[in-house]
């Protein structure tokens, strides 16, 4: 009665029809939850968590990880740069604190009317009980036995022994170190010989000396070591005892043997 | 055995420089000792007394020559600690790390009475002498706690230069070089 074809055309028609249907009917209930939903959502949402989650940590291992070495490695490089930076701050302050250091000792070489050699303190005495430091100057540079030593502060010591390049000085705060020395205000006379690290003794001062606290002792010139008013330091302590000639001083000198770094040689 | 006591001379000089530069700086408060003293003790025990004796001769004449006490001082201690230290052994359980302690801190203590009646003999006038008090417990103590651990490392050293160097000699067959 009817052809293939048009059965086929028919067949078509019923299918869209239907589908429109269907349709219409699911678009009335547009969030209906069935038991299908239900076994794909278990079945495929673990997967899909997976996935995502694998996606997210690729991308937090891309972002924190890959990322954080070229961060890493900018750290390093400012740390690095930090570094350096420090390393040339501490040089300048170096370089400065020389400079005020080599400053002070200019303005003492033109205090003082001889002919001077400076020096670097490259050596100490390996035992705490005797007072010696190496210079790196010697009889190459004009450097003798018995020449004077002296610093911005005041004086070092004398000069006991020289080689070539380096001689060693005896510091005035050494036991066998003697100098003929005075008080500056009142001109009274006596010998200051070391003590400890700290002080000096100035011995045989007379009983009658009209010495105080805080005076400036300086040498006298007298020893034919130093040259006449060197600073030494300031009396620290006296004591006049009952019986004796003589009154019992401690000194204080100017010089801070622990920082010693650079001298002046006196030549002449 | 002559590289093994060059070694021990460049070793003893190393310790020397450092403890007339770095190590006399404040920033130590004076806590080291002189160190060469457990090298003295070491090769007392340890070396043949021909050799020894001419290594701690050397240190001590450089010491003396560094140093603004009396010519003499430091090759006379080096010496005895030498002698003594070579006796004792005859008599007490050198291994011992108490006896090192105390040996080297003893030595120490010595070394220090020896400078004291040099420098600061107390008929002399005791300021000196009530200054160094303090550094001078602190060093003895000091060198009483680390001798044993120097002593240890110094025949760890010892040990493994004689192996090599009798290894050396097993190799080429002269044994007549000792």
């Amino acid at each position: 009665m009817f052809s293939k074809r048009l059965a086929r055309i028919l067949c078509v028609i019923l299918f869209a029809l239907i589908n429109i249907v269907l349709l219409s009917i699911s678009a009335k209930h547009p969030h209906r939850y069935t038991i299908v939903d239900r076994v794909v959502m278990a079945g495929i949402v673990p997967f899909q968590e997976g996935v995502t989650r694998t996606m997210h940590f690729c991308g937090r291992m891309w972002h924190h990880y890959f990322y954080l070495v070229a961060v890493r490695e900018e750290c390093d490089r400012l740390k690095g740069m930090l570094a350096n930076a420090q390393i040339e701050k501490s040089r300048y302050l170096e370089s400065e604190l020389a400079s005020q250091r080599l400053r002070k000792l200019l303005e003492m070489k033109s205090e003082v009317p001889h002919r001077m050699l400076p020096a670097k303190v490259v050596g100490l005495d390996p035992s705490g009980w005797f007072k010696t430091v190496f210079i790196n100057r010697g009889t190459g540079d004009g450097v003798s036995r018995g020449m004077a030593v002296i610093a911005s502060g005041g004086i070092v010591g004398r000069i006991i022994g020289a080689s070539g390049r380096y001689a060693k000085v005896l510091l005035i705060i050494d036991r066998s170190s003697a100098i003929d020395a005075l008080v500056q205000r009142t001109r009274s006379r006596g010998v200051l010989e070391g003590e400890t690290s700290e002080s000096c003794r100035f011995k045989y001062v007379v009983r009658k000396a009209n010495i105080k606290i805080e005076d400036t002792v300086i040498s006298s010139g007298l020893d034919g070591l130093f040259p006449k008013g060197l600073r030494v330091g300031t009396i620290s302590e006296i004591s006049r005892p009952s019986s004796g000639l003589f009154q019992e001083v401690k000194v204080r000198p100017f010089v801070d043997f622990t920082r010693l770094e650079e001298v002046l040689v006196i030549l002449e | 055995m002559m590289k093994v006591f060059c070694l021990y001379l460049i070793l003893g000089l190393l310790t020397t420089v450092a403890q007339t530069t770095i190590l006399r700086l404040p920033l130590f408060h004076g806590v080291f000792y002189d160190l060469l003293i457990p090298l003295v003790v070491f090769l007392s025990l340890n070396a043949p007394n021909r050799k020894g004796v001419l290594v701690i001769v050397i240190l001590g004449i450089i010491m003396d020559l560094l140093s603004g006490g009396i010519f003499g001082l430091y090759l006379t201690i080096y010496f005895w600690i030498f002698v003594s230290v070579k006796n004792l052994s005859k008599y007490f359980h050198v291994g011992d790390t108490i006896f090192q302690s105390v040996l080297i801190g003893a030595c120490v203590l010595g070394q220090h009475l020896v400078f004291c009646i040099s420098a600061a003999a107390p008929w002399k006038g005791a300021q000196l002498l009530s200054a160094q008090t303090a550094p001078v417990l602190l060093q003895t103590i000091f060198a009483a706690l680390t001798g044993p651990g120097i002593l240890m490392l110094l025949g760890r050293l010892h040990t493994r230069l004689q192996n090599r160097s009798s290894g050396a000699q097993r190799e080429t067959g002269n044994f007549a070089i000792r």
